[in-house]
């Protein structure tokens, strides 16, 4: 504070100075600032903000199949390693399979729910499922014919599975959308 | 059934709620919701931010850990939201008190979805809207049966995942009016109307087939 009768110093840590600077540097950005407009936005501004809602409404699903896309590689991948590290036990076939089977929906759960807070929960436990059933089933089917697939195989034909199981998923999705009697009743 | 759902609760916005994907679907079913709106299962609130704003809802959850999560959200909305701890089974409203009701992912987990609804026509008044975004059964074989397989377990924790909800709104009275896809066929986003003329309840559930050729006929 000065007191009055003594000339007005200006102190950095004074709180009166600082506060009485940053009233003057408020009202010198007031008049220097340009004149604030109340109209609507301009239609070049309007035109800019719709544009970029265009993109992200159609970027969401396109970011959404990739991450579907990916995850159930990854989903088939797993499974299939599980099925192969149960298959090199050499137990009997139908064990091997429900095993493997089991372990693989064990992982498949664990994923899944790491998953859902970006996916989904629905989305991601659904075709992951059916997938986790279907690959090992296919992989013990091809080993009692005799096809007996290497590690590296064994994974690649998993993750084929799982691309498989997202293009079913996109198809069947897009038929959902399209012709909505397939959804249900409508009376 | 509450218990379940307070422990639920800790986990809910993480691992159940999936906002990011279906928050779009949620926003675009809530805009048709009108005048007095009654909210079931409002849960940790997760959907408050999709509600329009200037309405007057009553949120209802069976579970009060759920509620303590939604009360700092509520208290953002811009408009009139209340929050009751209420069973959606039996509900505490007079008759034709609300003029939209809406759920999300809820009818999966009411132990009796028929009677629940039959509450819902009751409280809805002639004309008054229900909207719903739930999962159903679907009616592909092979996600049907991971559905089925699901709910194994998924019902120990209080929710099936194969329900078939449309059925069930039927078969309370409601006239389906809209139904659209949110995820294949398995999460839809379902319009219902309680029809304006004095309607009795349907004493029978009618099958998918019933139901389709009645469509056709129509």
């Amino acid at each position: 504070m000065h007191h009055r009768g003594q000339a007005f110093r200006f102190d950095s840590r004074n709180d009166c100075c600082r506060r009485q600077a940053r009233k003057g540097m408020l009202a010198f950005a007031k008049r220097m600032a340009p004149p604030q407009t109340t109209h609507a936005p301009s239609a070049a501004s309007e035109k800019a903000s719709r544009t970029s809602l265009n993109i992200r409404t159609r970027l969401r699903p396109i970011l959404f199949s990739v991450g579907d896309c990916v995850f159930l590689l990854v989903i088939g991948a797993v499974a299939a390693m599980v099925m192969r590290l149960i298959d090199s036990l050499a137990w009997n076939a139908v064990l091997t399979w429900v095993v493997g089977m089991a372990l693989a929906m064990l992982a498949q759960t664990i994923l899944a729910f790491a998953a859902a807070p970006l996916l989904g929960s629905i989305e991601t436990m659904v075709p992951s499922m059916v997938l986790t059933m279907l690959c090992p089933m296919a992989l013990d089917l091809l080993e009692m014919i005799g096809a007996d697939l290497g590690w590296s195989w064994s994974i690649g034909f998993g993750a084929g599975l799982g691309f498989a199981m997202f293009l079913f998923v996109e198809i069947y999705g897009v038929r959902c959308r399209k012709s909505p009697h397939r959804l249900g009743v409508r009376r | 059934m509450s218990r379940i759902w307070d422990l639920r609760a800790r986990l809910y916005d993480v691992c159940e709620g999936s906002d990011l994907r279906r928050g779009p679907a949620k926003a675009e079913l809530f805009r048709h919701m009108r005048g007095r709106v009654l909210f079931l299962a409002v849960g940790t609130g997760l959907d408050i931010k999709h509600f329009p704003p200037g309405l007057d809802i009553v949120g209802i959850d069976i579970s009060e850990a759920m509620l303590r999560r939604a009360d700092p959200r509520a208290r953002l909305y811009a408009g009139n939201l209340k929050l009751l701890h209420m069973d959606a089974m039996g509900l505490a409203f007079p008759d034709a008190s609300f003029d939209t009701i809406v759920s999300s992912c809820t009818m999966c987990s009411v132990p009796d979805p028929i009677r629940a609804f039959r509450e819902l026509y009751r409280v809805l008044r002639p004309g008054g809207s229900l909207l719903m975004f739930e999962h159903v059964r679907s009616r592909n074989p092979i996600f049907g049966l991971a559905l089925d397989f699901m709910t194994l377990w998924t019902r120990l924790g209080g929710t099936e995942m194969n329900r078939n909800t449309l059925e069930n709104v039927v078969a309370a009275g409601f006239r389906i009016t809209q139904i659209e896809s949110a995820y294949l066929d398995i999460v839809l986003a379902i319009r219902a109307t309680k029809e304006a003329t004095n309607h009795r309840f349907n004493d029978t559930i009618p099958t998918h087939r019933h139901c389709l050729s009645a469509a056709r006929a129509r």
